[in-house]
C-alpha cells in the first residue's frame, strides 16, 4: 500500500500543485479580507467601464470553459473517423448537415470557436468549420428557445432568425469551397497543427491516464487561446458602451434603413451571446423596426468584436475581412427582405 | 514558472468568478439565473486545470507576448477592485426616449402590477405603469414605496429620478428604469448615485419635460445599495 502511494505521488507535480495553490489562496484571502477595505475612489465612468468589461466577460466565461471542455473531449475520445463517418460525403450536404451540428453540441459562439479549431484538426475543411462557426450559436435548442421566449408575439421573427442564418452560413461556406488551397486561410501557427493532429496535446497514447492527460492538455491551451481574445472584446465592447452615446444609435431607430445599419453596428458593439441576445433585443422593439432586429440576431452571433478577436486565433485576416463583409450584407438583406414582406 | 501562466491565468479567472459567487455578488454583473452555470464552470475548469498541473512535469511553452496584455489588465480590474454596480453615469448613457420598452424585460412585473397591494411595486413596475399612461386618476390615493439610487435627470424643480437598471442578461444590457420623485433641496441632504427609500403618492406637476406623474414622498430615507441592485 505504501508503494503504490510513493509510487503515485512520484508521477504528480507536487511542486506546481504547491505553486498553484499558493496563489489562488493569495488570490482569495485578498479578495475576501482586503478588497473591501479599499476605497477606490474611481471617476464612475471609469468603474462603468470595468463594470460592463467585467460583465461580458463573466458572462462567456462559463461558455468559454463548455466549449474548450468538448473541444478538448473531442479532440482526446472521438476518433478521428467519426464525424466523417457520420457526416454526407458531399461537400454542399456536408456543410448542411454541419449547419445543425449546434443541437449536438449546443455552445455560445465563445464556445464554437475552440470546437471549430478541433474539427479542423480533425480534417474538416475551413469552409465547413466556418459553416458550423457561423450557423451553431443559432441553429441550437438554447437559442432557438430563447429567441421564442423573447418574440412569441412574432413567431415570424423566429422563423427569419433560423432560414436567415442556414442560408448566410451555407452560401459563406460554399464561397470559401471555391478556393481550392482553403489552409491559406488559416494563422500559421494552427496551420502548423492542423499538418500534426497527433501531436497536438501531447502523445497519443490509449491509456486512461494519458488520455486524461492529454485532455486536460488540450483543454488549458484552447481556453487561454480564447480568454486572452475574449478580455479584449469585452474590454473594447465595455469602451464603446461607456464612452459612445447609445442614443446616437437609437435616435435613427425610425428609419427603415437607419434603423438596420444601426441595429447592425449595435450587434458588432455589444458582443452579446447569441442564447440570450433575443432578450436584449427586445428591450428595442418599441423603438426599432422588427426588421432590423431580426438583423441584430442574424449578424450578432456571427460576427461582432468578441468573436473576430477569437476568431483571429485561426483565420487571417484576409478571410475574415471577406466573412465579415459578406455576413454584414447578407444580414442587412435580410432586414430589408423581412421589413417589406412582414 | 513562465510555462505555467496560462494555468494560473486560467486559475485565478475561475477562482474569482468563484469567490464573487461566495460573497453574493455575481448578481453586480450577471443574471441571476447564470449563476448556478457559472460557478459550476468556474469550478470544473479549476478542476481540470489541477489535474493538468498535477500530471504535467514539462509543459509546452506558450508565448507570453502583447496579447495577454488584455487578460492580465481585465485580471487586475477584477481582482483588485471591490465588485461594483453600474452607476448614474450609464443611466446618461442609456436613457431610451420610450421607458416602456426598457420596462417590457421585466418578466415578473405583470404579477406584481395585477396584485391588490401597490405598496409591494418596484421602481421598475411603476415605471411600467407611468409608459402606459393608465389617465392621472389611476395614480390618486395608491400608496408607493420603492427604493433605487439618484440620478439628476434635469427635471428641474427638485424633481429627480429614483431609478435602478434592469437587466436580462448581464450588466451589459441593462436598461436605466426610474420615476420621477420630488426632494426639496436634494442636494444639500443628498448626492447622485445615493440609494434612498422612498414611500409617498402620485402627484401631476410641471417639470421641465412637461406635466408629469411624480412621487411627492412623505418621506426619504437614506440606504445603502442592497444585495442585488438590479431589477429584472
Amino acid at each position: 500500500m505504501v508503494s503504490r502511494i510513493v509510487a503515485f505521488t512520484k508521477n504528480i507535480n507536487l511542486r506546481g500543485i504547491l505553486v498553484l495553490s499558493l496563489i489562488l489562496l493569495m488570490t482569495a484571502y485578498y479578495r475576501l479580507y482586503i478588497v473591501d477595505a479599499i476605497d477606490a475612489s474611481i471617476p464612475n465612468k471609469l468603474q462603468d467601464f470595468i463594470t460592463l468589461s467585467l460583465s461580458i466577460f463573466i458572462e462567456a466565461f462559463p461558455f468559454l470553459v463548455l466549449g474548450s471542455l468538448l473541444a478538448a473531449a473531442v479532440n482526446t475520445y472521438v476518433s478521428h473517423e467519426f464525424f466523417h463517418k457520420i457526416l454526407p460525403k458531399k461537400p454542399v450536404f456536408r456543410r448542411t448537415a454541419m449547419s445543425f451540428l449546434g443541437f449536438l453540441l449546443p455552445v455560445c459562439e465563445c464556445g464554437n470557436v475552440p470546437l471549430s479549431r478541433a474539427l479542423m484538426i480533425q480534417g474538416f475543411k475551413p469552409s465547413e468549420s466556418v459553416t458550423f462557426l457561423l450557423a451553431a450559436p443559432v441553429i441550437n435548442p438554447v437559442t432557438i428557445w430563447s429567441t421564442w421566449a423573447a418574440f412569441s408575439y412574432d413567431g415570424s421573427i423566429l422563423i427569419a432568425r433560423i432560414a436567415a442564418t442556414l442560408l448566410i452560413a451555407n452560401i459563406i461556406g460554399f464561397v470559401i469551397s471555391l478556393v481550392k488551397n482553403q489552409e491559406q486561410f488559416l494563422t500559421n501557427s494552427f496551420a502548423k497543427v492542423c499538418q500534426t493532429p497527433k501531436s497536438y496535446g501531447g502523445e497519443a497514447d490509449a491509456s486512461n491516464r494519458f488520455q486524461l492527460r492529454r485532455f486536460s492538455r488540450l483543454f488549458t491551451h484552447e481556453a487561454f487561446a480564447m480568454i486572452s481574445m475574449l478580455a479584449l472584446g469585452a474590454m473594447i465592447a465595455g469602451t464603446i458602451q461607456t464612452f459612445v452615446p447609445r442614443d446616437i444609435l437609437v435616435g435613427i431607430g425610425s428609419n427603415v434603413i437607419l434603423a438596420i445599419v444601426a441595429m447592425l453596428l449595435l450587434a458588432f458593439v455589444v458582443s452579446i451571446c447569441a442564447t440570450v441576445d433575443a432578450f436584449f433585443a427586445l428591450s428595442f422593439a418599441n423603438t426599432f423596426t422588427a426588421g432590423s432586429l431580426v438583423s441584430f440576431m442574424v449578424f450578432g452571433p456571427m460576427i461582432d468584436i468578441k468573436m473576430l478577436t477569437l476568431m483571429k486565433t485561426t483565420f487571417k485576416t484576409n478571410i475574415l475581412l471577406v466573412i465579415s463583409a459578406f455576413s454584414l450584407i447578407q444580414s442587412f438583406i435580410t432586414g430589408i427582405i423581412f421589413t417589406y414582406a412582414f | 514558472m513562465r510555462s505555467k501562466m496560462p494555468v494560473i491565468i486560467l486559475a485565478i479567472s475561475a477562482i474569482y468568478v468563484l469567490l464573487l459567487g461566495h460573497q453574493g455578488d455575481l448578481d453586480l454583473y450577471i443574471h441571476p439565473r447564470y449563476i448556478l452555470f457559472t460557478r459550476a464552470f468556474a469550478l470544473i475548469c479549476l478542476a481540470v486545470l489541477v489535474v493538468n498541473t498535477a500530471m504535467s512535469r514539462t509543459e509546452a511553452t506558450h508565448k507570453m507576448g502583447l496579447s495577454t496584455l488584455p487578460i492580465l489588465m481585465v485580471l487586475l480590474f477584477a481582482v483588485l477592485l471591490p465588485a461594483k454596480s453600474l452607476t448614474s453615469a450609464t443611466v446618461s448613457q442609456r436613457v431610451v426616449a420610450d421607458q416602456s420598452a426598457a420596462s417590457s424585460l421585466f418578466q415578473n412585473s405583470s404579477a406584481n402590477i395585477f396584485s391588490n397591494s401597490t405598496k409591494i411595486l418596484s421602481v421598475a413596475d411603476w415605471a411600467q405603469i407611468i409608459a402606459s399612461n393608465p389617465g392621472t386618476e389611476y395614480f390618486t390615493n395608491k400608496t408607493v414605496h420603492v427604493s433605487g439610487f439618484i440620478v439628476d435627470a434635469g427635471l428641474g424643480n427638485d424633481v429627480v429620478w429614483v431609478a435602478r437598471f434592469a437587466i436580462t442578461c448581464c450588466a451589459v444590457d441593462a436598461q436605466p428604469v426610474g420615476i420621477p420623485v420630488k426632494i426639496v433641496n436634494w442636494r444639500s441632504g443628498h448626492s447622485q448615485d445615493q440609494w434612498v427609500d422612498v414611500k409617498g403618492n402620485f402627484k401631476e406637476m410641471e417639470t421641465n419635460k412637461g406635466r408629469q406623474i411624480v412621487l411627492i414622498p412623505d418621506s426619504v430615507k437614506k440606504i445603502s445599495e442592497p444585495d442585488n441592485p438590479y431589477a429584472y
